[in-house]
């Protein structure tokens, strides 16, 4: 499932960002925020996403 | 997946005492015949109460409607609902109940009841936390539409063939696609940049007070730079001089007797400067004494007071006739008023008296008083002969004083010759042993060793600055400056913000992609349970507004119930195939409008809705013997809910009976 999601942002930072690195960068970093919201789809209440939003970027 | 492996009921409308719907494990359709008022809909509340604590009414008092009334008549104050159901492997068990406090006799409002819910995942009690956590994710509330399909339901989707913007329904159909977990990230994006913002600003305040400090320190630092150079210089200086003074001292110490003489000299110096500054101090003295007398001089007053104008005298004289013969006339006048006559005692007669009489006539007959200018002449010669009396007495001790003074300035003046001549007999006696230099020498000494203590004191008023200087530098350094580096948070605000631009376009992306499957998907089940080829697809708008395209590509208009059923049910398809969230349908009573050959369709696409569907319907509605044949040995329950007319309160006594084959 998270597939057909990580597809849809990984064209979409093609097709925004032409440096290889920070794409590479970015691709991590959005998969793994759809890796945790996927654990808090319907909570509102997400304490542990603010927390790894803040370690994960950079 | 979800899959529900029965349903429990005790005293839950009219399902009175303990009722079970067991499914069992395998996925296929389970139909639940019912007589209208038996209990159909009564179910999917069932699974509202079970899943949400929902109740569907507006009661103030909701407990009393939803609890079985004969149950309540035998105060029987409890009811629940129990869920069985797998999902992704796990197995659970979700009992939901409403119990009356046991203080109680009997339950006045819902507060009077307590209620519980229990989530056994696996063979183990979940914690409350964890079982509303997992209740949300697995049979969220908010995508409830897409899993108990009552009536009401059904309506909310017919409502997008009718171009009205169902956002209940709309927003319902998002989270079913799963667009939720990128709005969400989007939203924890957004928090997360507001926050990075707000840090920004506090970084730049903090850095703002650094740099005061770090700049207050430069200045420190400087400070304390130019102080030690100026120590160092003047140490520089005072060792110089230092140098210097041993040097003169050791010229001067070759030259004692000139030394002496030097000394001897600057004493006669000193003397002659004190005589001279006696001199000029006299004179001085002199000078304020004799300024205030200045108009005058001793001899002119005492030539003065000594001759007397003859007017003055003349009137003087006249005015001590006047005042006598004054005197006389008051005399007489008085032994007048007496009988008896003062001089001889004896007693005066008339003669006495006519003699006194003429006498006094004859003193006021001669009396010749003084004119007003003459008086005024003698009282001003009267006062000035008074000033002139003041003045001597203080002019005759100051004239002394002169005199002293005086006297003393001519014996100075007598010194001073004594001394300069005293001074040129020295300067030659210098000047034969060595000139003029050393006297030089030892002025320059002089003038050396107060350089010396100049530029000590200069070391220690700068040490003394220095120290304090030393100590706002500690102060400052003791609160430890941090470089504060901006690079880091401007760098998670910069990528933040590419984050929520790339989820912001993922989200209309995913959004116009899915919906494009789900109108395809949707498409390909109406044309196979419609059966119509004039009708070419379905079509969504952006808020998936519904629409009906014909072969010529036109939009259908006025669509009938039916055909809205159809699409309804289509739609459910459309979006149960693209969803990440499959699972069981709950379908209530969805053949009202139809007619029998598409109800026939409906009934053969339900194996395609989801692997599970429990479908609640009229008896009379459908041909059971055709459905088991259209379902091919999928239709795996058969259920009937009816009730006993022979029991009392049948009405409220709905019982459950499986059909057997």
């Amino acid at each position: 499932m998270n597939k057909k999601y990580i597809d849809v942002l990984n064209e979409v930072i093609d097709n925004k960002t032409t440096d290889a690195k920070e794409r590479k960068k970015l691709k991590e970093i959005v998969a793994s925020i759809v890796e945790a919201e996927k654990g808090y789809e319907f909570n509102d209440k997400r304490p542990r996403i603010k927390m790894l939003l803040d370690s994960i970027i950079t | 997946m979800l899959h529900i492996n029965s349903i429990t009921i005790r005293n839950f409308r009219p399902y009175y005492g303990v009722k079970k719907f067991d499914f069992g494990s395998e996925n296929g359709l389970s139909v639940i015949f019912g007589d209208n008022g038996i209990g159909k809909s009564s179910l999917i509340r069932a699974l509202k109460f079970v899943l949400y604590d929902e109740f569907d009414n507006d009661s103030e008092f909701k407990i009393k409607n939803e609890l079985n009334i004969i149950a309540w008549e035998e105060q029987s104050y409890d009811m629940y609902v129990a869920l069985d159901f797998d999902y992704n492997d796990d197995k659970y068990i979700l009992k939901r109940s409403k119990t009356m406090n046991t203080m109680l006799s009997e339950p006045k409002n819902d507060g009077d009841f307590i209620g519980s819910i229990t989530l056994n995942k696996n063979g183990r009690i979940q914690s409350n936390d964890e079982t509303e956590r997992l209740l949300k994710n697995i049979i969220p509330k908010k995508i409830s539409e897409y899993i108990l399909f009552e009536g009401e339901t059904i309506s909310k989707y017919k409502d997008l063939l009718d171009n009205n913007k169902n956002q209940e329904i709309y927003e319902s159909i998002r989270k079913i696609l799963g667009l939720t977990i990128l709005e969400n990230s989007q939203f924890d994006l957004e928090n997360q940049l507001e926050q990075y913002e707000n840090q920004r600003i506090k970084l730049l305040k903090d850095k703002s007070t650094n740099d005061n400090l770090k700049k207050k320190l430069s200045n420190l630092e400087e400070e304390r730079r130019i102080l030690e150079e100026s120590i160092d210089d003047a140490i520089l200086k005072r060792d110089e001089a230092l140098n210097q003074k041993s040097k003169y001292e050791e010229f001067l110490r070759s030259n004692q007797r000139s030394n002496d003489l030097i000394e001897k000299k600057a004493n006669k110096e000193a003397e002659l400067k004190i005589a001279n500054d006696t001199i000029q101090g006299n004179k001085d003295t002199i000078k304020g004494l004799i300024k205030n007398y200045k108009y005058f001089s001793l001899k002119i007053i005492e030539s003065s007071l000594e001759q007397t104008p003859q007017d003055i005298v003349r009137l003087k004289k006249i005015k001590d006739e006047q005042l006598n013969k004054t005197d006389k006339i008051k005399m007489l006048e008085e032994l007048l008023d007496s009988d008896e006559c003062t001089y001889c005692g004896s007693n005066m007669d008339d003669k006495h008296k006519k003699i006194i009489m003429e006498k006094i006539n004859k003193l006021k007959k001669s009396f010749n008083p003084l004119k007003d200018d003459e008086e005024e002449i003698l009282l001003s010669h009267e006062s000035k002969v008074m000033r002139f009396k003041e003045l001597l007495s203080e002019i005759k001790p100051n004239d002394k004083k002169i005199k002293d003074l005086e006297t003393e300035i001519q014996t100075k003046v007598i010194e001073t010759d004594r001394l300069k001549t005293d001074i040129k007999g020295i300067k030659d006696q210098i000047n034969s042993l060595g000139g003029d230099n050393i006297e030089k020498i030892t002025k320059a000494y002089a003038s050396i060793e107060r350089n010396i203590d100049l530029h000590n004191k200069i070391i220690d008023d700068c040490d003394t600055q220095l120290k304090v200087i030393q100590k706002s530098i500690d102060q400052i350094i003791k609160k430890e400056i941090v470089d504060i580096d901006l690079s880091k948070i401007d760098s998670k605000i910069k990528t933040t913000k590419s984050l929520i631009e790339i989820f912001k376009d993922a989200i209309k992306k995913f959004s116009y992609k899915m919906r494009l499957k789900v109108q395809n998907d949707a498409t390909e089940l109406f044309k196979e349970i419609s059966n119509n080829q004039e009708y070419e697809r379905l079509e969504f708008d952006d808020y998936y507004g519904l629409k009906l395209i014909d072969k010529r590509n036109r939009i259908v208009p006025n669509i009938s119930s039916g055909y809205m059923t159809l699409i309804t049910i289509s739609l459910i398809y459309g979006l149960h195939k693209n969803s990440s969230l499959t699972g069981t349908i709950v379908l209530d009573a969805p053949f009202s409008v139809l007619t029998d050959f598409h109800r026939d369709r409906i009934i053969s696409a339900f194996q395609k809705l989801s692997p599970q569907v429990i479908l609640l319907v009229y008896k009379d509605q459908v041909d059971i013997f055709k459905v088991r044949e259209q379902m091919q040995g999928k239709l795996i329950n058969e259920f009937e809910i009816y009730q006993n007319k022979n029991h009392p309160d049948y009405s409220y006594k709905t019982e459950v009976k499986r059909w057997e084959d």
